[in-house]
């Protein structure tokens, strides 16, 4: 659905995407995730044919992104972060506006988000919040037939009822197999949803994967006591950040090595092991961090 | 209630420390520099004559009632404060308005002021700050106005009238400022405050101008005509303007009340709601362009009707006007002739001019509208329109449309403004409606390079659109100054307005008509096709 092939953009002298590669396919819900000034909403501009790379090609159902901007854009609908509205337009009209613009109209589909979101559309664009802007921008994607959504930080103003009700309409969307490309930094709707997660810094893809693969490339937390103290861990390889506590013994250790690990300890009688996964924090914090 | 609002005046002393002196000095400036320009433009015998032109219902209406003319007291300080005063107030009541609402209202819908009340400061201090701040602004021009008028002014601009004039602009300033105030507390929204206190300022100019004309109760209701009756220079009565200060007290009072009667963001004019579904006009690229365009055209069309219409009151003693005023002599290129042989000719070369300068006015909304893309990409807008299936070239051509509609309209707004007015005030009307209508619809084509230009500009990038400005500034001075013949002649054929033809003085010209056409289809292409291939940011 998504075919992102090599692209570079460069702002005069600064390099915002240093020769990307994506790929999403169909019904996939993909998480693009970084900090900020990574690159992530540079990514997106470039999808949607509003910035033009600098090398490479972005395309999307198999159309540059760039000139088929206008055949690519009735099948997608957008969701930027930072919504501005017309302040002297009413949500309502804002929302009847974009889906028109997007192609069919759907006035019972419109009716439901509107109820569901909880939102007043006689109001002025001027006097709603930020989250209620965001509202009116996700009301307008989802009350539009489309086949990729592309939410740039869509959910950064909602209250977490609002989370939900989100991330109940982008299940139903997925189920009905369409694709997401979802930029985030909520680590709860990025587990829940999605298939699986890219990561940039700095203008590079620095992972790509499912939740779990990505796991596997990490660290669990262990915790120990055992009979006789344990002797010989820190000659062992893949074992990090060993602390004494009162009467056990911490250490991270790769997923690799955690075989090898478990055998030696053993040898010391083991009273009681935890093992915690990493958080999803824990993980991107690691990546964010590589130098 | 009031606590610290010294420090959060020296605050708003240091957000206004280029705005407000701008204005101050602009005001200021203005009135303290005719003073001189006037007199020397003017001598007794003239304005003997022209305080019975000045007698005439319409310019009463304008301007308000000449004082001291029967007394034989209509010096050249009572003739200045006649024309200049109302005008000057009402800068000032523009002024006052914008700085009130600025530091309450627009504050308040911004985050600002919820951050500044969540500091030790009392529930009234920022409006306090900002209405001590108003008071001073307004004293400065009441006293330097008064000072500096009576020392560049001749006898007649006697010490006392002259800082009774500076303290009625500055007695104005504060009953609008007060208005303002109110309006800032009633009206939950900026748009709102800024539209009822200028509504206000339109029916007292209008009050007073009927009150001026008969119900003399109508005046002393409006500030503006109220202020006017100190007779400036004639009587320098002072009573006027007391009680101008105490309704200014009265109207800032009220404003405080009604703000500790009221929640942060709420106000108690309750805001009209909007629809809950888009009309079918909307849903489109070019609906959205043309409902964002639709209030600038009427504005204009109204505002160009008035404007015609009060020229048009004048051409009736336009020899006169015209004869005393070197200025408006130069302007016509006229400095050598002898008035007396054109008659007629003269009204249709002042039209001519008036035409042509008030065709440089207009250009005003249409770059406004032709550079709507400019503030909308700032916004994210573009970009958010741009996700769905609008094409880039229909976007930047929906502009460049509706400023061409908006270009024609405009300028049939001006035609049947000075039409109609000229026809229905004087007894000879000096020329056909197809005259007119010609001579300014002539212009079309050069407004829409000037459309042309400012959407190419935009389309190079958001940081080349203001370049226009400066265009259509330098316009209008090539014109002033090419007819007074100071520039080398080249210098004219860099004004595309210079191209056209001066209708009904000059004939008609197909040829150049036809060219600039050509040029600003050409300018609408290259503009799409330029606009098409750029990128779009928001930064």
């Amino acid at each position: 659905m998504i075919a992102i092939n090599n692209v570079t953009k460069k702002f005069g002298n600064f390099t915002a995407l240093k020769g990307i590669n994506l790929n999403v396919a169909e019904g996939e819900v993909f998480a693009y995730i970084g900090p900020n000034g990574a690159g992530k909403s540079t990514t997106i501009r470039v999808l949607l044919g509003i910035l033009q790379a600098t090398s490479g090609d972005a395309k999307l159902f198999g159309k540059d992104a760039w000139s088929d901007a206008l055949e690519i854009h009735k099948r997608i609908a957008y969701v930027p972060g930072d919504v501005n509205l017309w302040p002297n337009l009413s949500g309502g009209e804002v929302i009847d506006l974009f889906v028109s613009l997007r192609g069919k109209h759907d006035k019972a589909r419109r009716e439901r988000l509107i109820k569901d979101f909880n939102l007043d559309p006689t109001k002025k664009c001027r006097t709603y919040s930020k989250g209620n802007r965001q509202k009116v921008a996700l009301i307008a994607a989802f009350a539009s037939d489309v086949d990729l959504y592309i939410l740039d930080e869509p959910t950064s103003g909602l209250d977490p009822l609002m989370e939900q009700v989100f991330q109940d309409n982008v299940m139903e969307e997925k189920n009905k197999g369409k694709g997401v490309f979802l930029s985030s930094h909520i680590m709860s709707e990025v587990e829940r949803l999605c298939d699986r997660v890219g990561i940039i810094r700095e203008g590079e893809i620095v992972e790509v994967g499912t939740l779990d693969s990505l796991r596997r490339l990490t660290r669990y937390n262990v915790n120990v006591s055992t009979a006789n103290a344990i002797e010989g861990l820190d000659k062992l390889q893949g074992i990090y950040n060993i602390t004494k506590q009162a009467d056990s013994l911490a250490f991270d250790v790769d997923v690799a090595e955690m075989g090898k690990v478990f055998s030696h300890i053993n040898n010391f009688g083991i009273i009681k092991l935890a093992s915690v996964p990493p958080t999803l924090e824990d993980l991107f914090m690691q990546h964010y961090e590589k130098a | 209630m009031f606590y610290n609002s010294w420090k959060l005046f020296k605050f708003i002393a240091r957000k206004e420390r280029t705005t407000t002196p701008i204005w101050i000095v602009a005001i200021v400036g203005f009135v303290v520099l005719l003073v001189p320009g006037m007199y020397v433009s003017i001598d007794e015998t003239s304005r003997a004559e022209l305080a019975f032109m000045l007698n005439d219902p319409t310019m009463i209406a304008m301007i308000g009632p000449a004082y001291g003319v029967e007394e034989g007291l209509y010096t050249f300080a009572a003739w200045f404060s006649h024309m200049m005063f109302i005008f000057s107030a009402m800068a000032v009541a523009v002024m006052s308005i914008f700085l009130v609402i600025r530091h309450t209202r627009a504050d308040e819908e911004g985050w600002r002021y919820e951050v500044l009340r969540s500091l030790p400061i009392g529930n009234l201090t920022n409006l306090h700050a900002t209405s001590m701040f108003t008071l001073c602004a307004n004293v400065i021009i009441a006293i330097f106005t008064g000072l500096l008028m009576w020392i560049v002014g001749d006898e007649s601009m006697t010490f006392g009238g002259s800082m009774l004039f500076g303290m009625g602009l500055g007695t104005v300033g504060l009953v609008f400022g007060g208005i303002a105030a109110l309006f800032s507390q009633l009206s939950s929204t900026t748009r709102g405050a800024l539209g009822y206190s200028f509504l206000c300022l339109g029916l007292f100019y209008m009050m007073r101008a009927a009150g001026d004309n008969g119900a003399e109760i109508l005046s002393l209701l409006s500030p503006l005509g109220l202020a006017q009756r100190s007779q400036f220079f004639v009587n320098n009565h002072i009573l006027p303007q007391i009680i101008m200060l105490l309704v200014a007290d009265a109207l800032f009072l009220t404003a405080y009340k009604l703000n500790t009667m009221r929640d942060i963001d709420q106000g108690f004019i309750p805001i009209r709601p909007g629809r809950y579904e888009a009309k079918k006009s909307l849903l489109s690229s070019w609906g959205l362009a043309w409902r964002l365009s639709r209030g600038t055209i009427i504005t204009w069309v109204i505002l160009a009707f008035v404007l015609a219409a009060s020229y048009a009151t004048i051409l009736g003693d336009i020899d006169n006007f015209i004869a005393g005023n070197e200025m408006y002599q130069q302007l016509l290129g006229l400095g050598d002739l002898d008035l007396t042989e054109l008659g007629g000719l003269l009204v249709l070369n002042f039209v001519t001019m008036i035409t042509f300068l008030m065709t440089i006015v207009f250009v005003i909304p249409l770059i406004m509208i032709a550079q709507r893309l400019k503030n909308e990409e700032k916004e994210g807008r573009v970009e958010f329109v741009l996700s769905c299936s609008v094409d880039k070239k229909k976007l930047m051509l929906n502009y460049m449309l509706i400023a061409t509609f908006a270009a024609v309209i405009i300028k049939w707004a001006y035609v049947l403004g000075m039409y109609s007015t000229a026809a229905a005030m004087l007894d000879v009307v000096p020329f056909t409606f197809a005259d007119i209508l010609v001579g300014s619809l002539v212009y079309i084509p050069a407004m829409l390079i000037m459309i042309g230009l400012a959407s190419l500009l935009l389309a190079l990038g958001k940081k080349y659109a203001n370049i226009i400005w400066i265009y259509l500034v330098s316009t209008f001075f090539i014109y002033f100054l090419g007819n007074m013949g100071v520039l080398p002649n080249f210098v004219n054929y860099l004004s595309v307005f210079y191209y056209v033809p001066r209708v009904p003085v000059e004939d008609f010209n197909l040829l150049a008509t036809v060219i600039m056409i050509v040029i600003a289809v050409i300018l609408r292409s290259v503009t799409q096709y330029i606009y098409a291939r750029r990128d779009i940011s928001n930064i």
